[in-house]
């Protein structure tokens, strides 16, 4: 523990530098910033899951007290501003695009979710906006809805041109093969399995402030993003609300985004727009019934599973059926999420040799599902880990045992799966191993005859996950669907004095670049932890970012950190050898000094910049100044993987169950924070473990959500888990300079599944879906 | 509309305001006093961000009407260090890392004030339900019980310090 | 709206009289005020009966206690005497919500709010509560088992609000205990919830009972033929499965996403078991 504070580089538990300000109340987020001036937005919503939008009377509404404006789709739409659009193309296995919905920030002649917004109030209170919006008289014609995730390909079409509701039909690995894999197999495992539908609920809701310059005719937006870069570019180019010169976007602290703020929604939009049209700023913040209503959902899907394995379990087929549902539009990443990030994963940690996949991603009449924390990776962390526990209950062989007869042995790698991706370096037995150390396996038979004399029942449950992060490289991305590329962009810029400012195009609302980031800087640059500051989330200080999703931070925008902080010292190294009158060649640059090699020369970091910014003794050919910027495109996906282990008890009379022990076993490859690394995969798991035990994101058949609040929506509190016993492997990664992985969704992927295992393992039977709420417990030890 | 007068303390200091008869306290401390450090998560008491306490008693201020604050000592984030010296509930929660994107965290460090003010050497457990109507999404609670422990076991040498002192 | 609050009971009473439209008296305020918030009530009057020092108080009498109607249930938990006459009373009431509720809520609004599912309300009608009512045209008392009429409905008039919750002094060798189940732990409605209060005679034996059940119908029920299969018994097995079966006989729940009818009606008896033998204990029962 003391050591922490004098040790400040990679690989050190430092304290983190923004905690001050959120620990004080002095945390700058959306809603507590203000503008001379503004107004206040309140939405127009549907109330209906389908329905025409008819006259919109707003006459009786304009005339309240304090009603500045009320606009509508339709005035959107006059304005010529254009959709939203989902960022990601992908094709059916017939070769046919996708079919994406026209998604207009506001609806002008159709609703197609509860919530979708068709208008927005304006006016000088949020009360007063409140006030008229309740008065605004709008004729629906409501329309059957399509809700029903099984049954919605054979409904009406929602969209004109989405026949059967069917965006796509996508495939992915070799079906021929898969099929004679079944042929071949001594045992076949089947399994239906229901992926439930989770919303985000970051603790802030989202929230927008935009000004308009009328002098620079500049917007500049404040709001809620994990990317405010990305953001820019598609307000720019795609809605086309403003040229990208003349549009700033800020994402200040932001208050939790678990891939709900990676998205363009309609209020941001609808707020920018109507800034610069009634000449005043505009704000506005969600309410959490508006989070409920209209943040992405996650997950959603229903899956059929099967796995066929040799006469010694050996595994050699998997095929997976998975209808995902999309909800009324597509969102930015919707289309990538049960496609590109969730059939690549179905390889698992195993030598699975055909592997086939088929997934139809269907429009309903919800919100649209998006990204949550993970985004496709715990679905098929869920699919493999919930089909091997099955398949060792069927077979009467240990679980562990199954799954070690099957994993990547640490001599494969490179391992080139059967579903495109190449895994570059891992040690599965490591983590597994040292899972089940923690966990005391040996010790569960005593645990479990213990809570049986008890009258209670107790069950073991694993899941080994793999994950792929840190989205890359752009090419193949591109060639996939992705719309831009997924590098990212970092500046490392010396000030005279020494100190550094650190810019990058990654965004923090929770993660700790502002420590992380530092400390990768500090270390390879030799200066002081508290010399280096980093700037993130504004797009008028940094110049571009693909932001925050997908644990994608420090394997790609650490490294753009690293390749800019070596340019640096390249440049630093010029200097010092003209200083010292040495060759370039002999300059060495550690811990902050540059020496002439074999000699007592050296110049501090301190000493070089002074000289770049006052070059009174300079290089001739060389610029003044001491900045760097790097685009770091990565050669591949990350592939962090790990074991965890839950164990669970339950009281049969009620069906309560509980969480009695959690182990995590993860390896991240080289980590630069473990205080910050472990606090990443505890709220992973707490979220994992909502998803398994409480969360569930309901609509009734009429398209109502009904669970909208806090009271109808489990979130999982302090009093609904354990502590979490959590470690790490390392192997590093072998392509990146970091040799970093990721690690913010791993918590998530890996303990649905093994919660599931467990709660199945204490009751004897597959037969209960997510979330295992008590009564469902309750009903299988009743015998129902 | 008129307003309502309210004289109140808060954090110790004298405080006026004039208010709506339908305003939160909530409202009252965010927008009329640019006290933001009491977050606005939900609204109706189910989230904890906007935790205070009013005449010593934890409350959600988002369901304190702002005039029901006449007469009363509110205490909110902003009061918890003593100028630049932060509570040891605040050291222990960087120290502990228990808190990521800080959004919930001034309601759980005036939750968890509460408790040691009535409790300075509670049990995990205790811990967990004395924080239970505080919703965190990032950390998974288990280093925010971790960083209250730890307080609280340095609230107690602080007092065992002022006890022999006053002997 | 307006917001008014009065220092003595007679004003509250007059200004809730006098009001034009709606008016709603504030106490804790954790109901009335997230029904303002999500736009049920449009008050016109909002009486915040705390500056009464009447409902500020509990106090001890030969007779019982009296809990004044602003009363935090966390002052409850805090309240000895009250603690050791009436344990269950106040579990149940310390199971409303959070701390932040609990500093806030009282037990007349759990009552008044007449929810099936208040927490607090079982107890106090096993406990045989009486509601000190005040209004226009005087004071009233009344046992609590007679406010609620429905979801939502009590039978409280115009300009009538409760400014205390009296409970007997218990006889000797009585016990009280609440429990309920909610899907977690803590935080949610009660799907099922379940009072017993009971007084024994010299020899160990049940004098007399009071059973009562929340949230499996329209408003609390009270169990007399519950109380009956336990009243002359040491809760021996057979009487236990009959007061369970009572139990279940007088379930009328709803089906809802929290709880079946089937589950409601089930665990309702598997409360109430457990629940009648934690009362016995306290009465010095073995």
């Amino acid at each position: 523990m003391n050591d922490r504070n004098t040790d400040t580089g990679i690989g050190a538990a430092v304290l983190r530098k923004e905690d001050r300000r959120f620990i004080t109340g002095f945390g700058r987020y959306t809603d507590d910033i203000n503008e001379v001036g503004q107004c206040h937005a309140v939405f127009l919503r549907s109330p209906y899951a389908r329905a025409d939008i008819g006259e919109i009377d707003v006459s009786a509404p304009l005339e309240m007290d304090g009603v500045i404006a009320i606009l509508t789709g339709r005035d959107m739409a006059a304005d010529g501003l254009g959709d939203l659009p989902c960022g990601w193309s992908v094709k059916s296995k017939d070769g046919s695009d996708m079919i994406s919905a026209p998604h207009p920030p506001l609806a002008s002649e159709r609703v197609n979710y509860v919530g979708e917004p068709y208008g927005v109030v304006l006016a000088e209170t949020r009360q007063a906006a409140r006030d008229a919006a309740e008065a605004v008289a709008t004729d629906f014609g409501e329309l059957e809805a399509v809700v029903v995730l099984k049954t919605a390909t054979s409904s009406e079409a929602i969209h004109e041109a989405v026949p059967q509701n069917r965006c796509y039909l996508w495939e992915l690995g070799d079906e021929q093969a898969t099929d004679a894999a079944f042929q071949n197999a001594a045992h076949v495992v089947t399994l239906e399995l229901t992926n439930n539908r989770i919303i985000p609920n970051a603790i802030e809701p989202r929230a927008a402030l935009a000004t308009h310059n009328p002098a620079s005719d500049e917007i500049t937006l404040y709001t809620t993003s994990q990317n405010p870069h990305l953001a820019r570019l598609i307000l720019s180019a795609f809605v086309g609300l403003s040229p990208e010169h003349k549009l700033r976007l800020i994402a200040p602290d932001v208050g939790g985004g678990f891939g709900s703020k990676i998205f363009v929604y309609p209020e941001e939009t609808t707020v920018a727009w109507a800034a610069r049209r009634i000449a005043r700023p505009v704000k506005w913040a969600a309410d959490r019934s508006e989070s409920f209503l209209t943040d992405a959902h996650g997950r959603d899907h229903l899956s059929r599973v099967e796995l066929a394995l040799d006469a010694d379990g050996q595994f050699l087929g998997l095929r997976v059926r998975t209808t995902a549902n999309l909800g009324a539009y597509l969102s930015l990443f919707a289309a990538s999420v049960p496609t590109y990030l969730y059939g690549t994963l179905l390889a698992g940690q195993y030598r699975t040799p055909a592997i086939h996949v088929e997934v139809e991603g269907v429009y309903t009449n919800t919100v649209p599902v998006d990204a949550v924390r993970g985004a496709g990776r715990p679905e098929a962390t869920y699919v493999v880990e919930r089909i091997v526990e099955v398949a060792a209950r069927q077979l009467g062989i240990d679980p562990v045992e199954l799954r070690r007869r099957n994993m990547i042995q640490p001599d494969q790698f490179p391992y080139q799966t059967p579903v495109a991706l190449v895994y570059d370096t891992g040690n599965y037995q490591a983590s597994l191993d040292r899972a089940l150390d923690a966990i005391d396996y040996g010790g569960f038979p005593a645990r479990r005859a213990a809570s049986e004399a008890a009258g209670k029942k107790r069950g073991l449950g694993f899941a080994c996950y793999i994950e792929a992060c840190g989205l890359a490289p752009s090419q193949l991305a591109i060639s996939l669907g992705a719309g831009v590329g997924l590098y990212e962009s970092g500046e490392v810029r010396v000030n005279p004095t020494g100190s550094v400012t650190v810019f990058t195009g990654s965004h923090s609302h929770g993660q700790g670049h502002e420590t992380t980031f530092a400390q990768i800087v500090s270390d390879r640059l030799g200066v002081p932890f508290d010399d280096v500051e980093v700037v993130h989330g504004d797009t008028g200080r940094v110049e571009f970012g693909l932001g925050t999703y997908g644990s994608r931070s420090v394997a790609v925008g650490g490294s753009a950190l690293v390749v800019a902080a070596d340019k640096v010292i390249a440049k630093g190294k010029l200097i010092a050898a003209h200083m010292l009158k040495a060759d370039p060649a002999a300059i060495d640059f550690e811990s902050g000094e540059f020496s002439v090699r074999d000699s007592n020369q050296s110049l501090s970091f301190g000493e070089v910049a002074f000289a770049a910014y006052v070059p009174a003794d300079y290089p001739e050919d060389l610029e003044p100044g001491l900045s760097e910027k790097a685009f770091y495109d990565p050669e591949n996906f990350t592939f962090p993987a790990g074991t965890h282990i839950a164990e669970v008890e339950i009281d049969p009379q009620t069906g309560v169950t509980e969480v009695v022990a959690f182990v995590a076993v993860d390896d991240f490859g080289e980590v630069i924070n473990p205080m910050i690394v472990e606090g990443q995969v505890h709220g992973g798991i707490a979220q994992g473990i909502g998803q398994a035990l409480l969360e569930h994101g309901v609509y009734d058949d009429q398209g109502q959500l009904i669970t909208g609040s806090y009271m109808d929506y489990c979130m999982p509190r302090a009093d609904d888990l354990p502590d979490f016993d959590v470690d790490t492997t390392i192997t590093p990664c072998t392509h990146n300079p970091l040799g970093v992985k990721g690690c913010g969704e791993a918590g998530a992927i890996g303990s649905p599944a093994a919660v599931m295992n467990a709660i199945t393992d204490a009751l004897g039977t597959e037969e209960i879906t997510m979330p295992a709420t008590s009564e469902k417990v309750w009903r299988i030890c009743r015998g129902d | 509309m008129s307003g309502i007068h309210v004289s109140t303390t808060i954090n110790g200091d004298p405080v006026e305001f004039v208010c709506q008869p339908g305003e939160t306290l909530l409202d009252v401390l965010r927008d009329r006093l640019r006290l933001t450090g009491s977050k606005d998560g939900c609204g109706t008491g189910d989230c904890g961000a906007c935790s205070v306490t009013v005449d010593g008693r934890l409350v959600c201020s988002c369901l304190v009407l702002g005039a029901e604050a006449e007469g009363r000592e509110v205490t909110t984030i902003e009061g918890l260090a003593d100028g630049e010296n932060l509570h040891p509930l605040q050291s222990k929660f960087i120290e502990h890392a228990a808190l990521q994107c800080g959004i919930c965290t001034p309601g759980f460090l005036v939750a968890a004030k509460a408790l040691l003010d009535r409790n300075s050497n509670p049990t995990e457990e205790e811990i967990r339900f004395a924080l239970a109507g505080n919703l965190c999404r990032c950390t998974g609670y288990d280093k925010i019980v971790r960083a209250v422990s730890a307080a609280a076991t340095e609230v107690r040498k602080q007092e065992g310090r002022k006890q022999r002192r006053s002997f | 709206m307006r917001y008014a609050a009065p220092t003595t009971t007679r004003e509250a009473a007059a200004l809730i009289a006098k009001a034009k439209g709606r008016a709603f008296v504030l106490a804790g305020g954790t109901d009335l005020l997230v029904r303002m918030k999500i736009g049920t009530i449009e008050p016109e009057l909002v009486v915040d009966i705390k500056r009464i020092p009447a409902t500020q108080s509990i106090t001890k009498s030969a007779t019982g206690f009296r809990i004044g109607a602003g009363v935090p249930t966390a002052a409850m938990g805090e309240n000895n005497a009250l603690k050791k006459a009436w344990p269950g009373v106040v579990e149940a009431a310390n199971l409303i919500g959070s701390d932040q509720i609990q500093n806030r809520c009282t037990i007349v609004g759990n009552l008044c709010n007449a929810s099936p599912a208040a927490d607090s309300v079982p107890a106090l009608i096993a406990a045989g509560a009486k509601a000190a009512i005040v209004g226009p045209r005087g004071r009233r008392t009344v046992a609590v088992d007679k406010i609620v009429t429905g979801p939502g409905t009590t039978s409280l008039k115009k300009g009538e609000f409760i400014e205390a919750i009296t409970l007997p002094r218990p006889p000797p060798r009585s016990g009280d205990a609440y429990l309920r189940f909610i899907p977690r732990t803590e935080m949610d409605i009660a799907v099922v919830g379940a009072g017993v209060s009971l007084t024994l005679g010299p020899n160990g034996v049940v004098k007399k009972a009071r059973v009562t059940l929340g949230a499996v119908a329209p408003t609390v029920v009270l169990v007399p033929a519950a109380a009956r299969a336990i009243t002359g018994t040491r809760l021996e097995d057979v009487a236990l499965a009959k007061l369970a079966a009572a139990c279940e006989a007088a379930c009328n729940p709803i089906d809802d996403m929290r709880g079946t009818i089937e589950y409601r009606t089930e665990v309702a008896g598997v409360l109430a078991r457990r629940a009648a033998k934690i009362a016995y204990q306290r009465a010095g029962g073995n």
